[in-house]
């Protein structure tokens, strides 16, 4: 085998063992679940941006579509605005990010769950949600 | 001499009656008004009633639905059985009625209530659970089941009957009671750091995926209810309020309390208190 | 000759690595140390509970790890048991901050 090959063997078995360990162990079965369900609608939907738009439509992750209307998500609810022109609202993501992270800093009341204070998704998972609302 | 007689008599009627009727703490009847206003200023086409057709006040879609599925109720079945177990007597030959006043379409009004003695909230269903207990009868689930068939046939024959809680003025303890209660309602929890206030004052008739959130007032005019969501699961479809007051806590991803202690107890206080004055519609059904 | 005293050196040091690594491995993953753990993360969800701000999942949470715990993955059960109390933690910090809660018309 070339250096070539070993390196890419090292790499393939680096990002397997990454996956293996990274998600199943961590996430609960319904979880996996929901994630599955959203990543096949958005395969259609946002083909660029799967990840991003799964963990925003799935259920028990963002489940964005509770409260706000996504170009292409179904049955939506309206208790938050809908999730248009975002660039316009929030032409600083960092902005963004942080109304994902915490909602109730800019308003105590806010209905949105503060889902990185409250750790109910990671920190990557909003930097990819927050990559895919930011392009609605 | 009959004069006299006549004053004794009087001012001893009139010292029982306000004793029998407590009055209204003055700071829960302003709480009152405020929570009432607030609805009517919001949905001023609603009368006070309408607001225990929840939902379904506010969708004419949904308002056909639920007329459709009420015209030929899928829990008659239970509420009948729960008649019936409210007239059987017990193996020591008493009945349930022994363990409550006045006439029985009236039972259902009288709770949630202050018992000074005890310094604590009755409710129905917990007033039901505690007159087994008293007449040696085994004890039974205390959300669903048994409990909920018999608090729903009393509360379809209390059909009419004007909710009216009373938290006595002067009384602390009473007021504390109605208090905690008030915070259990207003306080956001569980994970998704959300309150019964923010899907039921501040977003009513709007819509969390495809379901419509119900106005906080009068939500407990139809309790115990029969729900589509819960036949499917375990069960049979009926629920108390304290069972739903659990379902709402899991779904914001906090740990739901004990049924018929405290906490909830008091949250049913409160909650019902500002529903006071409408007329309880009956068993329903919900989604 | 060179290349002996090569491998030699190489061994010497990967078993002192190794020793050095599981030395460390125990050291974070003991039954002790989980139990310790245990022990602080459900003080922790005792306060949120007598505050009235506990989360529905901690329980699952430390149900989950003593059956990692039971499986030998302790460093997996300790992950659980830390996150349990971190969400415990949130709870008690909630109840501070909902402390004033009240209606606001």
């Amino acid at each position: 085998m070339t250096r070539k090959q070993h390196f890419y063997t090292f790499a393939l078995s680096v990002a397997i063992s990454t996956m293996v360990f990274a998600l199943p162990s961590y996430a609960a079965k319904a979880d996996v679940k929901a994630l599955k369900k959203a990543t096949k609608t958005c395969q259609k939907l946002h083909p660029s941006m799967v990840e991003g738009c799964a963990f925003s439509f799935s259920r028990r992750h963002g489940n964005c579509l509770g409260c706000h209307q996504v170009q292409g998500g179904v049955q939506p609810g309206n208790v938050g605005p809908p999730l248009i022109a975002m660039k316009a609202r929030f032409p600083d993501k960092s902005a963004l990010r942080l109304q994902i992270w915490d909602a109730t800093i800019k308003n105590p009341n806010s209905m949105m769950p503060p889902f990185g204070r409250h750790k109910a998704l990671s920190e990557s998972q909003i930097d990819k949600i927050t990559d895919f609302v930011h392009s609605l | 001499m009959k004069k006299l007689l006549t004053i004794f008599t009087t001012a001893a009627l009139l010292g029982s009656t306000m004793v029998m009727a407590a009055q209204q703490s003055s700071v829960v009847q302003a709480d009152i008004d405020a929570f009432q206003n607030y609805f009517k200023k919001r949905f001023p086409n609603l009368s006070l009633n309408d607001f225990s057709k929840g939902p379904y006040a506010m969708s004419e879609d949904k308002k056909l639905q639920f007329d459709a599925i009420m015209e030929f109720p899928p829990f008659e079945d239970l509420r009948d059985k729960g008649e019936a177990l409210w007239k059987k007597p017990f193996k020591n030959g008493k009945t349930y009625s022994s363990c409550f006043s006045g006439a029985d379409k009236t039972i259902r009004t009288q709770f949630p209530r202050w018992n000074a003695k005890t310094g604590k909230v009755e409710t129905l269903e917990g007033e039901i659970l505690k007159c087994r207990v008293k007449n040696g009868e085994r004890k039974i689930g205390s959300g669903k089941g048994k409990l909920a068939w018999i608090s729903a046939y009393l509360t379809t024959i209390a059909k009419g009957q004007v909710i009216n809680v009373i938290v006595p003025e002067g009384d602390e303890k009473a007021l504390a009671a109605y208090n905690a209660g008030k915070k259990e309602f207003y306080a956001k929890r569980g994970q998704l750091n959300l309150s019964c206030a923010n899907c039921h004052i501040d977003s009513p008739g709007q819509r969390i995926r495809g379901n419509t959130l119900s106005p906080a007032l009068g939500q407990i005019t139809h309790f115990p209810v029969w729900r589509g969501k819960w036949a499917k699961k375990k069960g049979d479809g009926f629920g108390t309020i304290q069972r739903r007051y659990g379902g709402c806590n899991k779904q914001v991803r906090a740990k739901p309390r004990k049924r018929q202690r405290d906490a909830y107890n008091n949250l049913e206080f409160f909650h019902t208190a500002m529903s006071n004055g409408l007329e309880i519609s009956g068993t329903e059904y919900r989604e | 000759m060179k290349k002996v005293l090569f491998t030699t050196l190489v061994v010497f040091a990967l078993s002192a690595q190794a020793e050095f690594m599981s030395k460390e491995h125990n050291w974070n993953n003991t039954p002790d140390q989980y139990k310790a753990a245990v022990k602080a993360a459900k003080a922790e969800q005792k306060l949120a509970r007598s505050l009235g701000f506990e989360w529905r999942d901690i329980g699952k949470f430390l149900k989950t790890a003593n059956k990692k715990y039971k499986a030998g993955d302790v460093k997996g059960a300790l992950k659980w048991v830390e996150k349990a109390k971190t969400q415990a933690i949130l709870g008690q910090r909630q109840a501070k901050d909902q402390a004033n809660a009240g209606p606001r018309f």
